[in-house]
Formats: structure tokens, sequence, C-alpha cells
């Protein structure tokens, strides 16, 4: 069973004659416990992928191959979300590039909101998470090393730290497949690294599915073994990262491909990258 | 050189002649709007059998009126506090029933969270139960539960939840979608989706709203009584039928002196949640 499938899906936007596919035929799989960077320029699709797998949006109605599973379970077929996604979407966490967590709830609460895909309906809708519950997502705040700020505001928090809350959630969902949608667009350079390295962390540690949709590829290179690139809601490259040099991204991208930004930053000497930063309290 | 100077004066003249006809077009748009204006103020006038001249004519009568008024009488101001304090009661109570189904409704009729087929009906009713005043609902329920502060409550209650629905659907129309998203990807249900999701985004806005009808609910009470669903407002009307003039500005300066008092002790509070 792979973690993710995805055959021959399109979406297009609007209903205007000349409305360019946002999406033009996508298919690929991953399997459990891989690592995919998702690159492209800004437009080229990523997104929408992303938000098609966790079943957020419905691709166009078509008959054939058309469809979606995430471990083994259908997401949406043929244009239509499938009738139980809430249990997909328990087992799949998404990161947003800007956390969408509830600003006036504390980052517990936002944390402890990860379980109500497992708990009863009626415990969830109440409001009512036990001791238990909420020690375990304490456990996961201070996975990513967020406990210290577990009654506070997620407003009062910075970006990266939202978003290593928005990435302890999913630990407290048991999500076996995190999609993680331009997380770190929204982050300055230390904090992206954090992100990156609790994302790695937790793929490597308890061997959680990660797609991640960047347009530094930098960050791909480093943190990723197999990318995906699209241009133009189709798949132009799928292969190791390794291969993913500035002449190369020029042959693929042409001028879009100045959007992707390859800056060397991690070229340095071997213990400046200090990958053990964000992931000290495990 | 010549030629330019020719062209340029050519197209000045058309400017000039464009803008001449555009100023007597938006001149003639601007005389029919004032004479429209001033026909409808006209035929209002008459409508409403507008007699400035009787202020004037009838000045004795009205001095004398309000000779009565000027030694307010407070020789029952036990009576007048104990209906007073129902007054109140029934704004409470009109508004706490309102906020509770409003909650709800409020729900129902945002575009952002139900599809046309719920929130159109829904809105429909919602302006239904504003469009009636209190007062017209205060006669009906007195005749369906009889007179007193019920029938009031009641009343507030009806007209009360379709503002405050309407009000609340407009904060939530207004809520950032980005946040219900990240709920909805954990697996949640569409109910969880709005306590966690949407309800802490309005609760201030919430909050203020009430506590800005329970303000008007007071001062609306003071009214229904004047139909028989208790208050104040009963008191009210049996001294000015009565002629009991003194009594009956007794009675308006202690609701004067309530619903100033409550606008402050309520902004003080809305304050605090915004």
């Amino acid at each position: 069973m792979k973690a993710i499938e995805v055959s021959e899906l399109h979406k297009t936007f609007g209903r205007s004659r000349g409305a360019r596919a946002a999406l033009d035929g996508v298919s690929f799989s991953i399997a459990k416990g891989e690592m995919v960077a998702l690159i492209g320029a800004s437009g080229s699709g990523k997104s929408t992928l992303i938000r098609h797998i966790a079943g957020l949006v419905a691709a166009d109605k078509r008959s054939g191959q058309c469809w979606v599973s995430v471990l083994g379970r259908p997401v949406q077929e043929g244009g239509r979300v499938a009738s139980d996604v809430r249990k997909s979407r328990a087992e799949t966490g998404v990161i947003f590039q800007q956390f969408n967590l509830v600003n006036r709830l504390s980052l517990l609460t936002n944390t402890v909101i990860g379980l109500l895909g497992r708990i009863p309906v009626w415990r969830g809708t109440l409001c009512l998470f036990n001791q238990q519950e909420k020690l375990v997502a304490l456990r996961a705040l201070e996975r990513v090393g967020m406990a210290d700020k577990a009654g506070q505001r997620a407003s009062t928090l910075s970006g990266g730290q939202q978003q290593r809350g928005a990435i302890a959630r999913c630990l407290v969902q048991k999500a076996r497949v995190v999609l993680a949608d331009e997380p770190i667009a929204s982050l300055d350079p230390e904090s992206a690294r954090r992100v990156m390295e609790t994302l790695a962390e937790i793929n490597r540690t308890d061997e959680i599915t990660v797609v991640v949709s960047l347009h530094q590829v930098d960050y791909a290179v480093k943190f990723c073994r197999r990318a995906i690139a699209l241009r133009e809601g189709s798949i132009v490259y799928d292969g190791p990262t390794e291969a993913l040099t500035a002449e190369f991204l020029g042959e693929l991208y042409g001028a879009d491909s100045n959007e992707l930004i390859l800056t060397g930053a991690f070229d340095g000497p071997e213990d400046s990258r200090r990958p053990d930063l964000a992931v000290a309290a495990v | 050189m010549g030629q330019t100077t020719l062209g340029e004066d050519a197209s000045t003249r058309t400017g000039s002649a464009a803008l001449q006809r555009k100023d007597l077009k938006s001149n003639i748009l601007n005389l029919l709007g004032w004479a429209a204006a001033i026909g409808v103020l006209t035929w209002s006038w008459e409508g409403a059998e507008m007699r400035p001249g009787d202020l004037i004519a009838f000045a004795p009568n009205m001095a004398e009126f309000a000779s009565g008024f000027m030694q307010p009488d407070f020789l029952q101001w036990r009576h007048f506090l104990g209906e007073m304090i129902v007054t109140i009661q029934i704004a409470l109570w009109g508004t706490l029933l309102a906020v509770v189904l409003a909650v709800p409704l409020g729900i129902l009729c945002s575009e952002n969270v139900v599809p046309w087929w719920i929130y159109q009906p829904v809105r429909r009713v919602m302006d239904a139960f504003r469009a009636i005043n209190e007062m017209v609902f205060a006669m009906l329920f007195v005749v369906a539960v009889g007179l007193g502060p019920f029938a009031g409550v009641l009343a507030l209650f009806v007209h009360t939840t379709g503002v405050l629905a309407k009000l609340f659907s407009e904060a939530v129309e207004a809520i950032d979608p980005r946040p219900v998203e990240g709920i909805r990807a954990t697996g949640a249900t569409a109910v969880q989706e709005v306590i966690y999701g949407i309800i802490p985004q309005v609760l201030p806005l919430w909050i203020s709203y009430s506590l800005y009808r329970f303000e008007s609910n007071v001062r609306s009470a003071t009214v229904v009584g004047l139909v028989g669903a208790g208050g104040i407002g009963v008191l009210l009307w049996e001294y000015i039928r009565g002629f009991y003039y003194s009594e009956t500005a007794a009675v308006m300066i202690m609701i004067i002196v309530t619903v100033s008092l409550l606008d402050v002790f309520s902004q003080f509070i809305r304050k605090r949640f915004t």
C-alpha cells in the first residue's frame, strides 16, 4: 500500500473558456516513509495539488482514472470528495503557509484539536478533552520545543513558533501522512530551518510520510531525497533532489527559475548545519 | 509651428465644448434632483398634516400642561422602583432568550458556512422578525398569553432574535477562513469547525452586540407596558390617561436615570471585550 496515490488529476478554476488548468493530468505515487519536496514557481499548482490530496478541494468532474487515495483509502474520485473523507483527513496532517491556527485559542487548545477526528464526536463538540489527552498535546509541544508556550494565545507567538505548533497538532493527530504547503515561505531563515528540521525529524523517527511544497530549492536539496517539480500544472521532473542544479532548473523553468531560490545557504562546512537544533527536546 | 497651434486650438475648442455639454447635463440633472426632493417634502408635509402654527396658537395650553410636570411626585417611589426592576427583568430575559436562539440562527444565516438553500429561507424569517416592531409583537402576545410581563419578554425575544441573528451572521461572514480550514483538515465535523474555528473569532463582537441589544431592550421594555405587556410602561400609561402629570414626570425621570445608568454600565463592559 502506498502512502499517497494520485492519478490523472485535472483542475480548472473558473468556467471561462480561456481558463488555464491549475492541474493538468497529474499522476504520481509516494511510498510510506518518504519525504518528498514539491517544487515549482508560484502558480505552478503546488498548493492546489496539496489541497486536493487533503480532500479540501474536488478535482474537475471527469470520467476515467481520476482519483486520489491516501493510505489506501480513497479521498476523491472523478471529481467527487469521498463521503468518509473525515477518516482520511484524521490520518493526514496538513500544515499551511499561514499556519491556520485559531488566534484567540491557547497553543495547547490548538494542539489538542488534532484529536477531534479520533475522540467521540460529542466529546469533541463540547470541548471535553480529558487530562490524558491534554498530556498527549503537551508532549507533542515538548517534542517541537514549544511546551513552555502551551498556555499562550496563538496570536502572541511568532510565525516560526506557530508553525511548530501546527506540526505538534499533526503529531497529536497521529497523522501517518503530513502535507506541508509552503510551510516556511512566511518565515525568517532561522525559523525556516527549525521548521524543516522538525519535519525531517518526525519523518525519520515516526516514519511519517512528508510531502512539503517549497520554492526554496536549497531546502528541498538539503532535507528531501526526492523532488517532484511542477510547471503550469504538470509534472516536469520526478527524481532525486541532487539533480536540481541551477542549470537544470533553468532548463525546466526558463525565466521562471528566478523564483526558485537556490542560494547555496547550506553549502558551508558540515558543523554549521546543526541539524539537531529543533529537536533538542526529544 | 502654425499647424500645431492651430491643432491645439481646435482640440481645446472641442474639449471646452464637450465640457460645456457635460456641465449642462449635470446642471439639468442637479435641478431635477432638487425639484424631486422638494416635491417629495411638500407631498409629505400635507400627508403628515404639519401645522407649525398650532405650536404658537396653543402655547398657553402647552405651558399649563408643562407646568404640571414641574413638580414631579416621588411619593410612590417604591412602587415605581418595583416596576422599573420588572422592566429590566423583562429586558434581561428577552435578550437572553434571543441570544441563545440567535447563535445557531446567525450561523445558519451566514453564506460562508451554509449553502444558499439554508441561508436564504432562514434570512427571510429573520427579516420578518425584525420588520415587525416589538410593540406589535407585544400586542399579539398579550392576546396569546394574557396581560403581564411574560408577553413583554416574548415580544422582545422574537424581535431581538431577528436583529441579533443578522448582526451575528455579519460577524461570521467577516471571519478569516484559514483557521477553519485548519480545523477541517484534522477530520473535524462541520459543527466542530464552527465551535473551534468560527466562534472564537467572533465571540468578542457577539458579546458586544448582545450587550448593546440589552441596552436598547431596556428602552423598549419601558414602552411594551403601554399595550399591557408589563413593566413601568403600564404605570406610565395609567398616569398619562388619568392626567396625573406629577406622577408621570416622576416615572419619566426614573426611566431616564435607569436607562442612562445601564448604558454607562454596558458600555463599560463592552469596552472590556473589544
